[in-house]
């Protein structure tokens, strides 16, 4: 029997030995420490041992059977170990691989420039407005000052639907529509799409974006509209900005401007994009005209106002460097996969 | 406009560079747009001189070019293509390295094989004119030739000035030398002759439409000699861009130049009756103009008639039977002022522009129709010496000065500082605005005749803001009053969807709002909701888009097909128009679109599930969507919290094959003017359960039309401790029947209080079971 359980104690060892996974392990402590393992079935043989043998064959077969579980559990440490070590010796083949980069959403120039201005000017505590495209004409002209046959509609050939429905040729109607909603103080922006009946080259388009604004309330200035604009140049071009004024006329306005700014990209030293002025002219710009306030019912002899109105394409084109303002309803990936952030 | 440094000068007499001129004027409103130089510069007085022609031999190797020896500081070879070019000619030569006005440098080459050591000038070299036809030949009389030469080389410079249309009393010399006075303080030196009449003749004039023309100013100049006008004249009026004819017709256009006034000169003889009837044309009367053309008149238009016919279309152009010609002896010279908006309406109708209806439909001054007959005789007179008879002035008075009160304080409130009352009448005076009376808290001014864009106090405002100088007014900074709700951190839907799909990697784009004819067919759009432009500028541009996916899928066809992507994920938002029972809905919609083989209509679907999750949890449902421009199958419409707010599915397969795309397209398009209030609600949490959920599977099977988001909702809303609901599995076969479907739901139970036991969620499977095999006919596979 002693035999026996050396011969046992031999095999596992052999075994164990050759233990290369967790299922051999599982197998072979079966094997040799379960229920029906030779080593069971030496001690349930030994009730049938003379007695005096039967205590030291006892301590010989749980000797046997207390190392082979030491076996076992080394085998098992050893099985962990190499595991492990195998775990961190295996990894991609190249680390470089762009295999799962998010693909990026570009967004549009001309949603770029409006979102830096809607965020400059709600800073300054102006609100955002917007209004209809289909427009009624009144709206669009006759309560801006803008009669027909006015001169100035020379400059706004528009998209008739209906006869007195139009196409916006500007935001300045949601000028009108504000104030015949709000009553004053008033400090709105008004980003939105408008129309003019012009045909497509490189500088006109039919369909192109304006923001405009509006500050109606007691004591406004021409030199309140001034700092307004300023501060705004400032804000949207860096600090350095500077800005000039010439006599323009808009019928909506009185007195009426022209805005330009220190030119953003040689900062006035004069270059390409400025026509080597040094200034850029950006925004159309003045004080409500007296008969405008008048037309929504407001007071002109309490209240007076400025507005300010610029091409959002045209802004673009300066800052961007693009030079054809079909680009921007082109949509060619070439041109706006620059604008990734 | 065109006009030049120099004949500023003769009105004004101002030491400014042409350069400081140009600033001065761009800051005080007219626009200095563009300062040619013209003539000789003074670096250029040795190189550009006056040559004979000495010889002339035609060229070995070019039948059109011509070797020309001309006397030029020692004889010199030119080679010239002049066809008109005669030995013993004076013409202008300017040497090699010399740098011309119109930006050529000349140089000294060989043309096939023949020297050419300089360069015969043509006016256009000089910018005397836009384009020549020949070179300058100044004629073979060597005193002549040098008159001409030292008048048309004079150095000088075109000025480009564009003017807004309420400053029609710049359009001209004199306007704009009235701005450089007002400007510098300068005074200004008008033409004032007045000829004395020495026939006793009045011009007969009748003006039936005083409204239309409240004053007509006429004389008649008998036995004038039609003629060349004096070079001086020709010369301005060439450089102003207007081809001299001859004495009379010149004379109204440099009159129209000096002091912006358009005259008409008639040939009396050519008037039936002598006389002039000033009317609205009667219905069906045409007339023939001076360009040649015959139009059509209406009895809304304004004519200038002799006893039987319209001679002219009033304030526009003059008839071409009535005109000026070579044998003219009586001239009839009109100078009138005509009804702006009359003009205007017009001169829109026959689409006749020219520099006549320019002026009056902007409205000229009518102040000044006897100065400019006045002026318009005095140079007649150069050439030729006419009687001269009265001039007749038809004016009904309908002008009264306009007197404006101007109040010192408003002036300084509205600029923004303090001005005195002096500084004020100062810069009035210095427009030739003029005190009547002074009150004690105002004075009253009155409004020169040409400034009729000048009627009330803000226009003051203006006038005075830009003489002082808006440059010069200082900055305030302005802060609106607080306004609470501005203030709000509220978010703006289109700003926030916008980042969303910029995050998943969707690219934006802005396309027009227009689509065309062809793609009412080719989209199979619904004909009778599409909004018409009266009129467009083109049959593809012709038509409001009533959905944003049309242009969207040309802009993935041209990105597809210019800049060879085959994978593409755009996104637009913008205005959608539709005509739905006469009324016109404009509605803000968001559109994506995916382009390329990996995406299916998952893609699109769960994409458009996403968005509306992220507006607000509220349920979402889907239905068939039957658009004709859509799969049948493979689309869908979405509700979301009962309404429907959109579409998603995959682009019908006719439309993929006319664009001959390879890979489908796929178009989620959601009306957001439906979802703007959902954002911006606060949001309130729910306690949560902290005690481990019990999930259990459901397969039910189920009529293929039944759809699994209704299912989901279903089991969703079915009981308060299911929290979740997630799809696992379809199935279609055999097994389970023809026409029906196996669906496998995860269902997760939890309870904020207590662990949930195996038996309380038993139940509500069952009863949910029960429901489902109700409401949906569902077994239980």
């Amino acid at each position: 029997m002693k035999e026996e359980l050396y011969k046992i104690l031999e095999n596992a060892k052999q075994e164990i030995k050759n233990i290369k996974s967790f299922v051999d392990l599982d197998n072979i402590r079966a094997k040799f420490l379960g229920k029906k393992s030779p080593i069971r079935d030496v001690l349930s043989r030994l009730g049938q041992i003379e007695e005096n043998l039967r205590r030291e064959l006892g301590e010989a077969a749980n000797k046997v059977k207390d190392e082979i579980t030491m076996l076992i559990d080394e085998a098992e440490k050893n099985l962990i170990i190499a595991q492990k070590k195998k775990e961190l010796e295996t990894g991609v083949s190249d680390i470089s691989l762009p295999l799962k980069v998010p693909d990026t959403g570009y967004p549009h120039p001309i949603s770029l420039v409006i979102e830096k201005m809607i965020t400059i000017f709600k800073s300054m505590g102006y609100t955002v407005v917007e209004g209809p495209e289909l427009e009624e004409e009144k709206y669009n002209f006759d309560m801006l000052n803008i009669p027909p046959h006015h001169p100035a509609r020379d400059d706004h050939d528009s998209f008739f639907v209906l006869p007195g429905l139009l196409l916006r040729t500007h935001t300045s109607p949601v000028q009108i529509r504000t104030m015949l909603k709000m009553k004053p103080p008033i400090a709105i922006v008004v980003p939105g799409r408008c129309f003019r009946r012009d045909a497509l080259d490189a500088t006109h388009s039919h369909t192109f974006h304006q923001m405009e604004g509006l500050v109606v309330d007691k004591n406004i200035s021409f030199a309140d509209l001034k700092g307004t604009l300023l501060l705004w140049a400032k804000m949207m071009f860096g600090e350095n900005t500077q800005i000039r004024l010439r006599p323009d006329f808009f019928p909506f306005t009185e007195p009426s401007a022209e805005l330009a700014v220190t030119c953003p990209v040689c900062g006035g030293k004069k270059c390409n994009v400025c026509k080597r002025t040094g200034w850029v002219e950006l925004m159309g710009c003045g004080m409500v005209n007296p008969v405008v306030l008048e037309n929504c019912g407001i007071d002109p002899e309490v209240y007076s106002g400025f507005a300010f109105g610029l091409g959002v394409e045209r802004v673009a084109m300066t800052v961007y460097g693009i030079n054809d303002i079909r680009y921007f309803y082109e949509n060619d990936l070439r041109l706006l996969e620059q604008f990734g952030r | 406009m065109k006009i030049t440094y120099n004949w500023l000068k003769e009105f004004v007499k101002f030491e400014l560079s042409p350069e400081a001129l140009g600033e001065l004027l761009t800051s005080i409103g007219p626009e200095v747009t563009s300062i040619k130089q013209i003539g000789i510069s003074k670096e250029n007085t040795k190189n550009i001189i006056l040559s004979k022609v000495v010889d002339i031999k035609s060229h070995p190797n070019a039948d059109n070019l011509k070797i020309v020896k001309v006397e030029a500081n020692g004889v010199k070879n030119v080679i010239t293509n002049s066809p008109n070019l005669t030995i013993g000619d004076y013409v202008i030569y300017a040497s090699a390295g010399t740098k011309l006005p119109d930006g050529i440098e000349v140089k000294e080459v060989v043309i096939r094989g023949e020297k050419s050591e300089g360069m015969l000038l043509a006016k256009e070299h000089l910018n005397l004119e836009e384009k020549s036809e020949d070179i300058f030949i100044l004629g073979k009389d060597r005193k002549k030739a040098e008159m001409l030469f030292n008048l048309y080389t004079e150095e000088d410079y075109l000025m480009e000035i564009e003017l807004t249309a309420n400053r029609s009393d710049c359009l001209s010399v004199l306007g704009i030398a009235r701005e450089i006075s007002a400007a510098l303080n300068l005074d200004i030196d008008i033409p004032s002759a007045v000829i004395e009449p020495n026939i006793d003749e009045l011009p007969e004039v009748e003006v039936i439409d005083e409204a239309g023309c409240p004053r007509y100013s006429a004389r008649i100049l008998r036995g004038v000699e039609v003629k060349d006008s004096p070079d001086w004249i020709k010369r301005k009026l060439e450089v102003c861009g207007i081809r001299a004819i001859n004495n009379i017709v010149d004379v109204t256009n440099y009159v129209l130049l000096e002091l912006g006034h358009p005259m008409h000169a008639f040939d009396l003889d050519l008037l039936k009756g002598n006389r002039v009837v000033v009317r609205k044309a009667y219905k069906g009367e045409k007339i023939t103009t001076l360009d040649g053309v015959e139009y059509d008149l209406t009895n809304e238009m304004l004519v200038i008639a002799d006893e039987s016919t319209p001679v002219a279309i009033a304030g526009i152009m003059g008839g071409e039977y009535s005109g000026i010609s070579n044998t003219t002896k009586n001239v009839f010279l009109e100078s009138a002022y005509f009804d702006p908006l009359l003009i205007r309406k017009t001169s829109k109708k026959l689409n006749l522009r020219t520099e006549s209806s320019y002026r009056f439909e902007r409205g000229t001054d009518w102040g000044i129709t006897t100065k400019a007959i006045e002026r318009a005789t005095e140079l007649i007179l150069l050439t030729s010496s006419p009687k001269i008879s009265k001039i007749t002035d038809k004016y009904n008075n309908v002008f009264k000065d306009k007197l404006i009160k101007v109040d010192p304080a408003f002036i300084s409130e509205r600029i923004g500082m303090g001005l005195s009352l002096k500084e004020i009448e100062q810069i009035l005076k210095r427009l030739q605005f003029s005190i009547v009376s002074r009150e004690k808290n105002f004075i009253e001014v009155k409004v020169p005749s040409f400034r009729n864009d000048v009627s009330k106090q803000i226009d003051i405002v203006e006038e005075v803001a830009r003489i002082y100088g808006y440059n010069k007014i200082p900055e305030k900074a302005f802060k609106p009053q607080v306004d609470v709700r501005n203030l709000l951190p509220k978010k703006d839907l289109y700003w926030y969807l916008r980042e969303c799909l910029l995050s998943l990697g969707i690219t934006e784009t802005y396309n027009y709002s227009f689509i065309g004819e062809e793609d009412i067919k080719k989209f199979m759009l619904n004909e009778s909701e599409l909004i018409r432009l009266k009129n467009p500028l083109s049959e593809d541009i012709s038509i409001l888009r009533s959905y944003l996916f049309v242009n969207l899928l040309k802009c993935v066809d041209y990105n597809v097909k210019s800049v060879y992507k085959d994978r593409l994920k755009f996104f637009e938002f913008g205005k959608t128009f539709k005509k739905i029972d006469d009324n016109f809905l404009e509605s803000k919609n968001l559109c994506v679109a995916f382009y390329g083989k990996e995406f299916n209509y998952y893609d699109i679907s769960g994409l458009g599930e996403y968005l509306l999750n992220r507006i607000a949890s509220k349920e979402v449902k889907y239905e068939k969507a039957h658009l004709p421009f859509l799969h049948p199958i493979n689309s869908a419409l979405f509700i979301f919290d009962g309404n429907r707010v959109g579409f998603a599915g995959q682009i019908h397969p006719e439309i993929r094959q006319l664009f001959e795309l390879k890979n489908d397209i796929y178009v989620l398009e959601l009306e957001t003017s439906k979802l703007e209030n959902y954002l911006n609600k606060e949001i309130r949490v729910e306690r949560f359960s902290r005690f481990p959920p019990n999930t259990r599977d459901l397969s039910v099977v189920v009529l293929k039309s039944i759809l699994a988001k209704d299912l989901m909702n279903e089991i969703k809303n079915f009981h308060e401790w299911i929290k979740e609901v997630k799809f696992v599995d379809i199935f279609e076969g055999v097994q389970v029947g023809e026409g029906r479907k196996s669906l496998t739901f995860s269902i997760t139970f939890s309870n904020s209080e207590r662990t949930l036991t195996d038996n309380e969620v038993n139940d509500i499977m069952q009863k949910l079971i029960a429901d489902l095999k109700e409401k949906f006919n569902a077994e239980l596979r």
